[in-house]
């Protein structure tokens, strides 16, 4: 499914960054959110949805669509920042 | 704009006819049209002529917010725009002679966006984020943003050009969701373009846009002048769809070199916002330009790939050239910007800025 919006699941919990991604209470469509897996990279989200760290807390978002860490190598978790970037480079050499 | 000092037979015509407008004689545009077949023919260096890149520089400006005093109605005046296409004809030559370009994938958008991740991630230019995160001194942190002000201070603009020039589907939806952010998710003071003239005024520079341009070499003009090219051209829409993809690529993990930079010289968040905001904002973008805008547009378009891949080489070839310059002017101890010469008028830069900063060192 890699490249492709993954289908409006409930709730995609994040290995890497520690945050689930839950729909915005009182969203409205079937599938308010899309997730769509980058190769090598984050977890690209976008639509309805919150960030819940591992205590259920919000993570406040300072933009639409946010790119979720899944390297765990990020300095700004949970967002991406791309350093996974660095990490494939020194595992390739 | 402010109106720039000329720097040669060429672009001293071009302001003359600027400044006179439609009352501009024939006779001007005949002395025009002659320097610029001049320089054409006696250019060594398209990318680096002084001269042809600042009279495209402001032949672009023209079409974004102006001159200064310089009749608005001037940007389509006929004469002016047969000679920016005679530029334009020898500067694209002169870029597709440049820039390596590599070997196209099929025109599917993962394979795409993998080959232009690996574009980015094979790129091995002078580094001048290191050199700004280590070693940049007051001055040369000074000179770093004033040569990115020519793009920064109006971000994303060049790329805007693109968004009526795609068709309606995921190329065009992935452009306007970039551009969104770049201009502040409905923000003002979150536009990208404010938060880097809030970054200049921490350093105590001067926000006017061409305030510093008779000090702009012309590699960084030509960088300008390059997105200004493929963003205008209908034509060469998939080179504009590229241009942006390797930009992003190239952003956020020297993002985060800037952000040390400056903080290292004793800058607070005021400074470092623009940056540590970039590390984050493009690590999103550039995802979304790989694969959704530049790979979008290579499913839609599959003759477009070609320029697709040329016009996110470019960015590399360009900033490849132009931080050389840089970076070998900072360890020879000299300054990266233009000397005043007897063409150009002295702005009063830098040592009114320096003196006025009042910042620690």
């Amino acid at each position: 499914m890699s490249g492709q919006p993954a289908s409006g699941p409930d709730a995609v919990t994040v290995p890497g960054s520690e945050v689930t991604v839950v729909p915005s209470p009182g969203a409205q469509a079937d599938e308010p959110f899309a997730v769509t897996e980058c190769q090598g990279g984050p977890l690209l989200v976008r639509g309805d949805f919150e960030i819940l760290d591992s205590s259920g807390n919000e993570v406040p978002k300072n933009r639409e669509t946010v790119a979720l860490c899944r390297c765990a190598g990020s300095r700004i978790k949970p967002w991406c920042d791309g350093t996974h970037k660095l990490l494939r480079r020194a595992s390739e050499n | 704009m402010l109106v720039p000092a000329p720097r040669g037979e060429l672009t001293s015509a071009l302001l003359t006819v600027l400044q006179d407008g439609p009352q501009a004689t024939a006779e001007q545009y005949g002395t025009l049209d002659g320097a610029a077949g001049r320089v054409l023919d006696g250019s060594a260096d398209v990318l680096r002529d002084d001269d042809l890149q600042l009279a495209l520089f402001l032949l672009y400006e023209l079409h974004y917010s102006g001159l200064d005093g310089v009749d608005a109605d001037m940007e389509w005046q006929p004469e002016l725009i047969r000679v920016r296409r005679k530029l334009e004809a020898a500067f694209e030559a002169a870029l597709r002679q440049a820039v390596p370009v590599p070997a196209a994938p099929s025109p599917e958008a993962e394979e795409v966006a993998q080959t232009l991740f690996k574009l980015a991630a094979d790129d091995d230019g002078p580094s001048v984020s290191r050199f700004v995160a280590r070693h940049a001194t007051e001055d040369q942190l000074r000179e770093f943003l004033v040569l990115r002000s020519v793009y920064q201070l109006r971000e994303a603009d060049p790329h805007s050009w693109a968004i009526p020039r795609l068709a309606v589907g995921r190329a065009k939806a992935a452009l306007v969701e970039i551009q969104a952010d770049e201009y502040g998710g409905g923000r003002p003071e979150r536009m990208h373009s404010a938060l880097f003239a809030r970054t200049m005024e921490g350093l105590g520079l001067d926000t006017t846009y061409g305030h510093y341009l008779d000090r702009i070499p012309a590699l960084v003009l030509a960088s300008s002048n390059a997105m200004s090219l493929f963003g205008l051209n209908r034509r060469l829409r998939g080179c504009i769809a590229g241009h942006l993809a390797a930009f992003e690529m190239t952003s956020s993990i020297p993002n985060s070199f800037y952000a040390r930079g400056f903080k290292r010289a004793g800058y607070g968040p005021d400074v470092t916002f623009y940056f540590d905001e970039h590390v984050e904002a493009d690590a999103v973008h550039e995802q979304i330009a790989a694969r959704d805008l530049a790979g979008g547009l290579a499913e839609a378009e599959p003759e477009l790939l070609e320029d697709i891949l040329f016009g996110a080489a470019t960015v590399l070839t360009l900033d490849a050239l132009q931080g050389a310059e840089q970076l070998e002017a900072w360890k020879e101890g000299r300054s990266a910007l233009l000397e005043n010469s007897p063409f150009r008028v002295d702005a009063q830069a830098l040592d009114a800025a320096a003196a006025g900063a009042g910042v620690m060192a």
